[in-house]
This record gives C-alpha cells, structure tokens and sequence, in this order.
C-alpha cells in the first residue's frame, strides 16, 4: 500500500508547527502539556521510522552473545543469575539493547551522557 | 478556584483554633503533586489561639495515590516528628480525618517562602561559599532526620525493613515487582544482582525522607526554607537519603555538583558529620546512588503502569514510562565505573 506521505513524516510535520506556531503562545500548565505532547510525537515518529532497525540490530546482538532468542529469555537467564554480573561481553550487550531504546525514546540523552 | 473549598477549609481552621471568624485573602491550587492536591490558602484568623494573617498549604488525596506512599494522616505524623527533631520541614498545623468535611482526608501546614522548581535551582547564581553551605545544611538536614530511630510509637504504622538489611530488603522487592510486571528488563535484572552482590554493611535504621531531591526542597534566595514531599518516608540505610540526593537522575545538567546538580559530596558528607558525629563512607553513598537509579525506574515502570491499564489515563505518565531507558543507561556507565575504580 503506498500512502504517502508517511506517519513519520505526518508526525515530524505535527511536531514541527506545534514547537514553531503554538507553543511560543503557551504558559504555564498548558505550556508544559504542548511540551509533553511534542516529546511523545517525536517518540512515536522515531519508532515509526526506526524501529525495525533496531530490533534487528537487538536481535543480532542477542544471538551473537549467547544465542538468546529474545530480551526476555536474556532477562530470564540474569534473573536466574546464570550469567556473570562482571561479563563485558554481557555490559556491552545490555548497553546495545539500551542505547537502540534511548535512540527512541531520548537521543539527545544518549549523546549527552555518551559524549561526556 | 473553587471558593467553597476554600470556605470549608478556612471554616475548619476557625474551629480547631477557636477563632471567631477566618477570612479567606487568597486561595489556590499549587502545581507539583501528581499523587496529592496543594492549595494555597492566606487566611485572616480574628481571636483564638492563632490571631493575625497566615500564609499555608492545605494537603489532600488526589483521585489516586501509589502503593508504596504514606496517607495523610501518617504523613502528617512524619511531618510532625521530623519538625520536632529540628528538620527544616513546613510546620505541620491541623489534620482533619474526617473525609465528610472536604471530601477527603487533608492537613494544613505552614506554607514556606520560595520555589522548588529544579530548573531554576540549579540555575541559580551562588557564590562557592553559599554553595557550599547550602550543600552541608543539606547533610545536616539529613543528620537531623536520621537522629529518629524505632521503636516510636508515633511512627508505628513504618514498616521495618525484611529482612533486617535495607538493601537487600529492596532488591528482594524490585525482584518481585519486576516479576509481577512481566516484563523484560535485564539491565534492571543485572543491576539488582550486582547491588546484591556488592551490598555493604548496613549502618543503623534510621527515618529517611526517601525522596530528597532538587525538586523537593524550596529555596528562597541561597537559603533552604523547606524540605518537602514526605509521603515517602520510611525507616531505611541512612545513605538511602544520602544517595537519592546524589543520584544523577537528579542533577538538571549540572553533572558536575553531584549533590542535586547544586554541590560537592563532600560538603554534604561533612554537614552530616558535624551534625550526627558519624563519619559516612563515601563508597557506601556511591552504592545506594546506584539503588536510587534501580528505585527510580521501578517507580517510572509503576507509573506507565498506571496508564497503561487504564488505571489513570495519562501522558505524563506514559512518558515516564518511556524515561526508563536513561535510568538504565545511567545503570551501566556508574556500575562500570564503581567496578573499575576498584
């Protein structure tokens, strides 16, 4: 089915005129609700465009580590205290998972915290 | 505003201090409190043990609170214990246990001067010396608090930690609520197994705050005019106070001033000291700084929890649930680090 143009797009647009056009003319309670609403469309739209991506880039990892099929059976096995807490191998695991998360949810905190 | 409100709160407050009339001068609601509802009330009180014009907050139960808070009544018992142990904490005045009153059940407190918003305090322009005694009267805040131990009386209704070990009683804890959510977390997972792993001996069990944080204090100017939000409150290690404080979900950019984005570790460190006599291992802050970024993300994943099934329909929270991730970012980088300075 070709719609164009795309959610990703749709959304960016949104967000765009809300920031430009509507939040400049807000204070206060209603400022920081367009605020949240800005930041929730820019959520979605990064995981409109991105997520496939990132779950495959997830997937790789989990089965290259330990052959995990999923983030639960990994969770499971740290739960049940299988693995070594110390492992780099398993640190770097956990922060490929991470970072594909904060590359939707907040990527300006992502290079905040891994420029510093 | 609803003026009736207002009515029925300034009515109350004749009755409790025998006051013949009580003037209402200003009312209105305060933001900041997702779990309860803040009034301002200014009032004129004629006669009665409380004559002349007072500035104060009226505290009650929003539609829904969290499992883990204090009700009103006990927060106003913790209010009154910290208040009298020398805290710097809004003075607390009447309760009413009567929901028939106002609907619900609410306290009424001084109200303090200043703001508590963390953007602005972080902000602010101190000079080196008031940062640095702002950051020990933070420590000798704390030091205050921590001088109340059980068994109280007044504080019966504090649950004692189970088992006798407030670390590990919280990962016994975060385990269970992770299982109950079921779903994957394995940065949590992992970080609870190293706070396991590495849990130090705990100090005594002392009343903790268990949310004081940039956010939670006011300030007017560069003084401390309050310590705020105790629905929290509970009997803990002392460095979880000590370590929620520092804790870099709370520091508002300011990355460097480890205590809330306003100052050093060592000034806080050295308040408490003055105050308590004891000397607090700075590894030990370190780790319950790491328990605060564990405690945190569950009550993110507790709140989009209370969207997400229908509980309480909100934004706000669906994007605290989203916040989880940096929690857990922040997790690996400080674990990391803990490991490799050792």
């Amino acid at each position: 089915m070709i719609n164009q143009p795309d959610a990703t797009d749709l959304l960016q647009q949104a967000r765009a005129v809300l920031l430009d056009s509507i939040v400049p003319g807000l204070e206060g309670e209603q400022r920081y609700q367009a605020l949240m609403i800005a930041n929730a469309m820019g959520i979605a739209g990064r995981e409109a465009s991105e997520l496939r991506d990132q779950i495959t880039r997830c997937n790789k990892a989990l089965r290259h580590y330990g052959n995990y099929d999923s983030e639960e059976e990994l969770a499971k096995a740290i739960a049940q205290r299988k693995l070594d807490v110390t492992d780099e191998d398993l640190q770097e695991l956990l922060l490929t998972l991470t970072r594909a998360k904060l590359g939707i949810n907040n990527p300006g905190y992502l290079q905040q915290r891994e420029g510093s | 505003m609803s003026s009736r409100l207002a009515d029925i709160f300034a009515d109350f407050i004749a009755n409790r201090t025998g006051a013949s009339d009580a003037e209402v001068v200003a009312f209105s609601k305060l933001s900041g409190g997702a779990i309860q509802d803040n009034f301002g009330l200014t009032l004129t009180l004629t006669g009665g043990t409380h004559p002349g014009q007072h500035e104060l907050v009226v505290r009650q139960d929003a539609p829904s609170g969290v499992p883990e808070s204090l009700s009103r009544p006990q927060e106003f018992a913790v209010l009154k214990a910290a208040f009298e142990a020398g805290v710097t904490a809004p003075e607390p005045l009447w309760l009413c246990e009567d929901p028939s009153v106002s609907g619900n059940i609410f306290y009424v407190m001084k109200r303090a001067r200043g703001t508590a918003s963390p953007r602005k305090l972080v902000k602010a322009e101190h000079s080196p010396e008031a940062r640095s005694r702002l950051t020990r009267r933070f420590g000798e805040e704390l030091a205050h608090l921590h001088s109340i131990r059980p068994p109280r009386e007044d504080l019966g209704f504090l649950p004692l930690p189970r088992p006798h070990h407030p670390a590990l009683s919280r990962v016994l804890r975060y385990r269970r609520y992770l299982e109950q959510i079921g779903e994957p977390h394995p940065v949590l997972e992992w970080a609870l197994n190293w706070l396991e792993d590495n849990a130090p001996e705990p100090g005594p069990t002392v009343l903790c705050h268990c949310d004081f944080r940039t956010g939670n204090y006011m300030m007017d100017g560069d003084e401390l005019t309050a310590v705020l939000d105790w629905e929290f409150a509970t009997w803990s290690d002392p460095c979880e106070d000590l370590g929620w404080l520092c804790s870099r979900s709370w520091r508002f950019g300011q990355e460097q001033r480890e205590v809330g984005g306003m100052g050093d570790k060592s000034d806080l460190l050295a308040g408490y000291r003055d105050i308590s006599g004891t000397e607090i291992n700075p590894d030990h802050v370190s780790y319950w700084e790491v328990m605060a970024l564990v405690r945190w993300a569950m009550i993110a994943l507790q709140q989009a929890r209370r969207h997400i099934s229908g509980e309480q329909r909100s934004l706000e929270l669906a994007l605290t649930g989203r916040m989880v991730p940096q929690m857990e970012l922040d997790l690996l980088q400080q674990i990391r680090e803990l490991e490799a300075s050792q």
